[in-house]
């Protein structure tokens, strides 16, 4: 299980980095189906959606990653901007 | 040509001074009315009569020939009592034609379409109402108006330009708004190898400028083409 995680970011970061967005967001919502508490996806998608200025889902992550780890001190860097916003 | 009605406004605190102004300025016969000395004389150089009365009154109202106005604006929105008994006179014993009057709050408001009231508005609703908008409103990021009929807009790109160079958009000559500056996020990974993304702004952007899902566009341009776009 492990293993489809990695291969789940390897390839949205893959889209990501070429700024295949809708692509890149397709694949990480299919793997939050299988991961639904992992921070690091939820994360990962906050920032396609914010890169693209689709604030509102960007924020939903943040606050998705926060209910799941609140130490993880990026997501509220990334929350604290959009709400500043 | 029938001759412009009379109008009449009654409160001039911030927002029936304004309403009252702008009918002036519109060329309308105006009698402005408010208890308050100092208002009253702030406002009589700009309308044809301003008037210093207790509008609660109804023989003073009819003493200044209240009962000749076709429409009457109630803007005492603060003081309930006296804005309900002013309307109550005003279209149920000056039988005036249309009286709009401001509520400040629903149940204000209700009481005064129970008096037949023809129009109750709410000033601080509305304009509440406009913030919100465009604050929520996905795709405007900031609106700077710079003439009545020009403004700045940043926008988040409408999908139909995505992909397309600024030359084939042509937006100049199809909208008549130029693009001043893009905004953009670039994508990256951070050392930590999370997504993360590097902003950048490209002003005075070339024909050849492609634009990215999620840029944002600086233009400007007349307010009813900024407005075609943002409905794109």
């Amino acid at each position: 299980m492990e293993e489809k995680k990695e291969s789940v970011l390897e390839t949205a970061k893959f889209y990501f980095l070429n700024q295949k967005y809708d692509k890149a967001i397709e694949i990480y919502l299919e793997g939050i189906k299988h991961y639904p508490n992992d921070a690091e996806l939820f994360f990962n998608l906050g920032i396609v959606y914010e890169s693209i200025n689709d604030l509102d889902n960007a924020k939903q992550c943040f606050e998705k990653v926060l209910k799941l780890d609140k130490s993880f001190t990026l997501a509220d860097a990334h929350l604290k901007q959009i709400i500043g916003n | 040509m029938k001759p412009n009605p009379l109008f009449a406004v009654i409160g001039l605190g911030r927002f029936g001074q304004s309403v009252a102004e702008k009918l002036a300025e519109m060329g309308m016969d105006v009698i402005a009315i408010d208890k308050d000395e100092d208002r009253v004389n702030e406002i009589s150089n700009i309308v044809n009569h301003a008037v210093q009365l207790n509008a609660t009154n109804e023989s003073s109202l009819r003493e200044i020939g209240m009962q000749d106005v076709e429409i009457a604006v109630v803007a005492v929105g603060e003081d309930i009592a006296s804005s309900i008994l002013i309307c109550s006179y005003l279209k149920n014993d000056l039988k005036i034609e249309r009286v709009i009057a401001k509520a400040i709050d629903t149940r204000h408001g209700a009481v005064l379409s129970k008096l037949s009231v023809d129009s109750v508005i709410y000033p601080e609703r509305e304009s509440g109402k406009r913030l919100a908008e465009r604050l929520v409103s996905k795709n405007i990021f900031d609106i700077i108006d710079f003439s009545e009929t020009h403004s700045l807009m940043e926008i988040r790109t409408p999908d139909i330009f995505v992909e397309k160079t600024l030359a084939e958009l042509d937006l100049r000559k199809k909208y008549n708004i130029n693009v001043i500056a893009l905004k953009r996020k670039t994508p990256t990974i951070s050392e930590n190898s999370l997504s993360s993304f590097n902003e950048k702004t490209i002003i005075s952007p070339k024909p050849e400028e492609i634009i990215i899902k999620g840029d944002i566009l600086i233009i400007i341009g007349e307010k009813k083409n900024l407005e075609i776009i943002r409905k794109l």
